[in-house]
């Protein structure tokens, strides 16, 4: 089975109607955290698995508010697979309405339209789709094809069913299973028959009786001691579990200081340098005259306008003065008589001279009221005027204002503020250029801090829990308490359980030998049969179950050590742990034959993916299913690897040439501006297809913004 | 080969079938329908519970009395 495409309509963070086209080989899905990678998961294991409870929660926050109280819109996720040459397309979905209170949705349907090979189509809904897609993508498959992060990945970890669901779901193992129950049964009736035959016998009646008493009471006590053991023995198993998290808690603890210490020193550079930038420089506009950074040149033509102005009024006033002048001039020549300046006679010699009524500058006499006279009395009252203070007669002047002089004062003063303007520019440029060299080491800060967040994520990932950390180190000293009284009392009830068991071992010796003497021979010999049946039943099943384990861990390998080239060279070993009557698949690694200890989180994972895709190589060989391959999905199954080894890990993936989708958010970096970028890296990843997952702008604390787009690469 | 003849063939490979019963290769038959007829009880005894699990028509009880009738008349 191929999927060859699936569509999200509305579907969480996938706004309007959204499709990846995916190729038969490797395809990658890239988003950084938040950018829609798990939603598209969630979208593939809803329309698979999911139920019909809280509907809204899947509703595009973005559609439904602009939905509000318009028509109802379709919620949908739709897969298009390729089986035996048939296309199938199977269509979930619901409807909603936009209200006050919320959304409102119907309920589910499932659709399936069926193409076969000769092009004919059928729509079936409902219970026949569901029949239809178990039919196509089995729910046995889908189990081990679609994993969440790393953790998922360990699917031996808890679940007793583990290898019987494995067993039933791709092994001929499991039609050996119903012979182990039958052969019991056969056996414990040949017992009985011949425990009955023996008890009808008198003679050993009573002897006989009390050592079927005697091995009842030891098999209870064996098998309630035996019980105790098995719990105790867990106890121990989850205690020792517990201490080794609490070791890794430590290192992760130690790695959680350092790593804390290191983004609170990047956050408070992120934070100085977002005080620096400068986003706002309406301040510098005006109180730094930024403002006036084109001053110079308008004051340059204001001058050039004042000189003009007074070029032009100086002409003005020339001519003016030219005129009066001449006017003037022309007066006196016409009287031709040139007076004699103010004060010349003086004033004495001018009144004795009107005394004597006679011209001593002419040298004629001026009788009163002759023209002579009067001459001299206006020439006195001349004198007179003069000595008296000033009356300032205004001056004919052309202006009567002088404006120049206050512009060029202004002119003036603005000159001396030049020099300082002159030098705004050079200021403009430099805080520009600081500002940019801050944005950028901003930009640089911010890669650093997600970086460093991001492995603070994965360790507490590892952790479970931060707070855990401190309350895990006060459980340890008590946990070691009780390890060590669970070893001592375990250590007890192993040499009873032996005990118990050498007792009961003779004691059925004992009862053997009665009935090989009383009992009838041929009851004897048939329970000597059917022990045998039984045995050889139990065994065979054993035999085919390591058998199927042994193929397994033969696959798991050789991924295993093609996903580990140059690194670590150990062995998977899967081993069936049977505890009581629950049986458990142990997946450990050995290094030169012996168990290798607290593996990394990245060894770790190397290790349960060849697990997978082991469980997924002998899946498309089960003739059951159709003998097809089936594609796999994994969210972020590679956070622990860093970006080298998801390189190899993916290179290796797409040379097997199988469908396998992967989201991961390795090779989403930022650029120095904080725009997302796909690292140069990624060139390097083979790979059928590709998709980047982003966001469009959104508002952080708006959900009805966010809508996350494909981008083929 | 049927499920059942690969059944029973995977069975009879066990161990006991050789060192206890001494049933050579040669002895060992190929299918179901054979074992039912085998001389060997444990053989016999096989290949109809096999028959008996693949193809039920009886209960447990009376699969378990057709055994043990089976057997109570097989010498070893």
């Amino acid at each position: 089975m191929i999927i060859q495409s699936v569509k999200l309509e509305n579907f969480q963070c996938y706004y309007d109607k959204k499709e990846f086209n995916f190729s038969s080989g490797l395809n990658i899905i890239l988003g950084d955290n938040g950018e829609g990678k798990t939603k598209f998961f969630e979208g593939v294991s809803w329309l698979l698995d999911g139920n019909r409870y809280n509907l809204d929660k899947l509703v595009s926050k973005k559609k439904l508010s602009e939905e509000y109280n318009n028509d109802p819109f379709p919620v949908s996720v739709s897969m298009r697979v390729k089986m035996n040459n048939q296309d199938y397309i199977f269509k979930k979905s619901f409807i909603v309405k936009s209200k006050e209170e919320g959304a409102k949705t119907s309920d589910f349907q499932l659709v399936c339209v069926h193409t076969n090979e000769k092009g004919e189509r059928e729509n079936v809904l409902d219970d026949k789709a569901i029949q239809l897609l178990d039919e196509t993508f089995p729910p046995e498959i889908r189990r081990y094809s679609m994993f969440k992060g790393e953790a998922e990945l360990d699917i031996f970890k808890s679940g007793e069913e583990a290898l019987s669901n494995l067993v039933k779901s791709f092994s001929d193992a499991k039609y050996y299973d119903k012979y182990c129950n039958y052969g019991k049964y056969l056996r414990e009736k040949a017992e009985k028959a011949v425990d009955n035959d023996v008890k009808q016998s008198s003679k050993s009646k009573k002897e006989f009786d009390e050592i079927e008493q005697l091995i009842t009471l030891k098999s209870n006590k064996l098998n309630s001691h035996k019980s105790i053991l098995n719990k105790e023995t867990e106890n121990l198993e989850r205690i020792k579990e517990d201490l080794q998290d609490a070791d890794k808690h430590f290192d992760n603890a130690e790695s959680l200081k350092v790593i804390k210490a290191r983004i609170a020193h990047h956050k408070e550079n992120k934070s100085t340098a977002q005080k620096r930038i400068v986003t706002d420089f309406t301040s510098r506009l005006f109180d730094e005259k930024w403002l006036l950074i084109h001053f110079e040149n308008i004051q340059n033509e204001f001058n050039a306008k004042i000189s003009s102005f007074e070029k032009n009024r100086r002409d003005e006033e020339e001519r003016f003065n030219i005129e009066k002048g001449k006017a003037q001039l022309s007066k006196e020549i016409l009287e031709q008589v040139t007076p004699l300046p103010v004060g010349v006679p003086t004033l004495a010699h001018m009144k004795e001279m009107l005394s004597e009524e006679y011209c001593k500058v002419c040298n004629r006499s001026a009788e009163k009221g002759s023209n002579a006279y009067m001459y001299m009395e206006k020439r006195i009252r001349e004198f007179v005027d003069s000595q008296q203070p000033k009356q300032v007669k205004q001056k004919e002047k052309l202006y009567r204002f002088n404006y120049l002089s206050k512009l060029w004062s202004m002119s003036d003063s603005s000159t001396k503020q030049v020099l300082k303007i002159r030098s705004i520019n050079q200021e403009i440029t430099d805080a520009f250029d600081f500002n940019t060299r801050l944005k950028t080491n901003l930009s640089d800060i911010e890669i650093k801090l997600e970086k460093e967040e991001r492995e603070f994520q994965k360790i507490i990932a590892k952790s479970n829990a931060e707070e855990d950390l401190v309350s895990i180190y006060s459980k340890v000293k008590e946990w070691r308490r009780q390890e060590s009284n669970i070893e001592r009392s375990n250590g007890d009830t192993n040499k009873l359980i032996t005990s118990l068991e050498m007792d009961v071992k003779k004691l059925k010796e004992r009862k053997e030998s009665i009935d090989s003497k009383d009992a009838k021979s041929f009851l004897v010999d048939t329970r000597s049969i059917l022990r045998d049946v039984e045995t050889i039943f139990f065994e065979t099943r054993e035999k085919k179950y390591d058998e199927f384990l042994q193929k397994i861990e033969h696959k798991a390998n050789e991924i295993f050590s093609n996903i580990n080239v140059d690194d670590f060279t150990g062995e998977i070993q899967l081993s069936k742990e049977v505890k009581g009557d629950s049986e458990k698949i142990k997946v450990d690694l050995l290094e030169n034959g012996n168990l290798y200890d607290n593996p990394n989180q990245s060894l770790q994972t190397t290790k349960h993916m060849a697990v997978l895709f082991a469980i997924s190589e002998i899946a498309s060989e089960v003739s059951s299913y159709g003998s097809g391959e089936y594609p796999m999905i994994f969210d972020a199954p590679t956070s622990s690897f860093g970006m080298k080894k998801t390189m190899d890990f993916l290179n290796l993936v797409n040379s097997t040439d199988k469908q396998r989708i992967i989201a991961t958010y390795e090779f989403v970096g930022r650029d120095s501006s904080g725009n997302q970028i796909i690292e140069e890296e990624f060139s390097s990843v083979k790979r059928a297809k590709a998709f980047w997952l982003k966001r469009e702008s959104f508002d952080k604390n708006d959900l009805s913004t966010i809508n996350t787009t494909i981008t083929p690469i | 080969m049927t499920r059942k003849d690969k059944l029973l063939k995977d069975y009879l490979a066990h161990p006991l079938i050789q060192d206890k019963y001494k049933i050579t290769d040669r002895r060992i038959p190929k299918n179901v329908d054979d074992g039912m007829m085998s001389s060997s009880p444990i053989i016999k005894a096989i290949a109809h519970i096999i028959n008996e699990v693949e193809y039920p028509s009886k209960s447990e009880k009376e699969v378990e009395q057709l055994i043990r009738k089976l057997l109570n008349k097989s010498p070893l």
